[in-house]
């Protein structure tokens, strides 16, 4: 089964652009610094980001989260997207320092994120284009 | 957004890629809020400089900014930072930590940073009206609500990107219509800086996201117990500015916002000794770090209260015992006054801030402070214990431990 979910550019998304690959969730919002390791590239709790697509609510905490995307970039761990329900400054400002395209979900949207995250589904595919995010839905 | 023919030749490279994308920071974030323009800065100011608050990652952006030679466009100021160069410190601190703090400052002056305080407002007075970008609460809360200057609470990465192009967003506290209360809130006044202090965190609490209207402080207020209470609302209100009754430029046109029939609290003494109970420090026999300055002391509070321990001569026991006394550079002391107050236990100490310092590492474990600001964030983010006790009662128990 196929989920199509609305999206919107924020930043670093051009005209053309498509990328696919595996989605990582968090249905909690994230505090950029302290729980993402730029080292490493995982995200407390959730696992690893690197060349994933990102999605979770929005960025909260201190406002040097910014620093730490930067930081994804220096080591080349950055995820191949983020997309956020609501956007904040601290994830715009490190989406723009770090190149990292930033997208927002059309409001009303997240509930189809959450309910991906219902009934044991895993490993999650899904590609980002023509405003959507397509869901290839697999069950574990 | 609209953007100028000038800042659309910067987005284009024009002065090259790390102000292009500086600019392209700006303009993204005052997108996102729905700003149509961007606004010209006189003076931004950088929080997150502090080695432990920003890590490898702020160092590395700072040290790539400076080094493709990006020059402030507007004059800049950015926070204290951790204190770990001062003689007594550095011996605990190891050198890494030590050279990579050292490098972040290093590399904030080459873009041409003037001054590392959390009052940027006693180092380059705005104007009334003026256009800021400045990160760093307490110095928000200053500039909106005493000189009536015009700042959003930015963000220290933001506030570093406006710094390079001279520009933030014209949203928020830029515009006469947001400028405006919602919440009245009746205070009463405060007797001492300890009870400013304590009052600021308790309105801050009942008008979290909301700017209020301040009723009551009275109008003998110090500017000591101003700072103390708009640095402790800071601490639990998200918003930029605050009204004060007979202080705020425009308070009365204000007032005319929370007349009868809209939200109002009110903080009695009640509450306030209760609050003051629970975190009131002591003079047990215990090592401890007494902190005056946070925020920092201007270079006149620093000369008064040196020259009351200038007038004695010796310790007498109670070693473990310090004061550290807070400010910005520009203060020339002189080597024997440093050496007489050494002698007392007490530092003077410039451009640092113990809350971003990791205090555990010099060997502190307690700390007495007359700030609610540093009480809240010291055991957070520094990682001991902290009491709040009256500058006036810390400067008399100090005074009692020499002769």
């Amino acid at each position: 089964m196929r989920v199509r979910v609305a999206v919107n550019p924020v930043v670093n998304v051009p005209s053309d652009f498509r990328v696919c690959g595996e989605l990582v969730i968090s249905t909690s919002p994230i505090s950029l610094l302290g729980e993402v390791n730029p080292e490493s590239g995982e995200v407390l709790g959730i696992g690893s980001v690197v060349n994933k697509i990102f999605i979770f609510p929005s960025a909260v905490g201190s406002t040097v989260g910014s620093y730490v995307l930067y930081g994804l970039r220096v080591k080349g761990k950055c995820p191949k997207a983020i997309v956020v329900k609501d956007v904040d400054t601290v994830t715009i400002v490190g989406a723009v320092l770090a190149d990292i395209p930033l997208l927002r979900l059309v409001s009303s949207e997240w509930v189809k994120i959450v309910e991906l995250l219902r009934g044991g589904r895993s490993r999650l595919q899904g590609c980002l284009e023509d405003g959507y995010l397509v869901v290839e839905e697999r069950y574990s | 957004m609209y953007l100028t023919r000038e800042e659309e030749a910067i987005i284009n490279g024009e002065l090259g890629e790390q102000y292009s994308k500086a600019l392209k920071v700006v303009v993204k974030v005052g997108e996102a809020l729905g700003a149509e323009k961007l606004i010209k800065v006189s003076h931004a100011h950088i929080s997150g400089i502090s080695y432990y608050n920003i890590g490898d990652y702020g160092l590395n952006l700072m040290e790539d900014l400076a080094g493709s030679n990006v020059v402030f466009s507007t004059y800049t100021t950015a926070n204290p930072y951790a204190s770990v160069f001062t003689d007594f410190a550095s011996a605990f601190f190891d050198y890494g930590v030590r050279n990579k703090q050292l490098r972040i400052i290093k590399a904030l002056a080459k873009m041409g940073a003037r001054a590392f305080t959390c009052v940027p407002y006693y180092v380059r007075r705005p104007v009334i009206d003026e256009h800021l970008a400045w990160a760093e609460s307490n110095a928000v809360l200053y500039a909106n609500s005493v000189i009536g200057a015009r700042t959003n609470k930015e963000g220290g990465p933001l506030a570093l990107m406006a710094a390079i192009v001279g520009r933030t967003y014209y949203w928020g506290m830029h515009r006469d219509d947001e400028r405006r209360p919602d919440v009245l809130v009746n205070v009463i006044t405060p007797l001492s800086i300890e009870e400013a202090s304590t009052l600021g965190y308790l309105a801050g609490k009942v008008s979290a996201n909301t700017i209020p209207y301040i009723r009551g402080l009275g109008k003998g207020l110090s500017e000591d117990m101003l700072r103390a209470f708009l640095s402790s609302f800071a601490v639990a209100s998200s918003v930029p500015m605050v009204f004060i009754e007979g202080v705020t430029p425009g308070y009365k046109g204000a007032a005319g916002f929370v007349g009868t029939g809209s939200t109002r609290y009110s903080v009695s003494r009640e509450e306030l000794m209760n609050f003051i109970k629970k975190v009131r420090g002591d003079g047990r026999s215990e090592p401890t770090l007494y902190v005056i300055g946070c925020p920092h002391l201007s270079h006149e509070e620093v000369i008064s209260i040196v020259n009351r321990f200038l007038t004695r001569c010796c310790r007498r026991g109670e070693e473990a015992k310090e004061l550290w006394i807070l400010t910005y550079k520009g203060l020339e002391l002189g080597k024997d006054v440093v050496r007489r107050l050494a002698k007392l236990g007490v530092k003077v100490l410039f451009n640092v801030c113990p809350i971003v310092t990791k205090l555990k590492v010099i060997g502190v474990s307690r700390v007495v402070t007359d700030s609610v600001k540093a009480l809240y964030y010291i055991p957070k983010v520094s990682g001991v214990k902290a009491y709040l006790m009256d500058r006036e009662d810390i400067l008399r128990e100090f005074l009692g431990l020499v002769t």
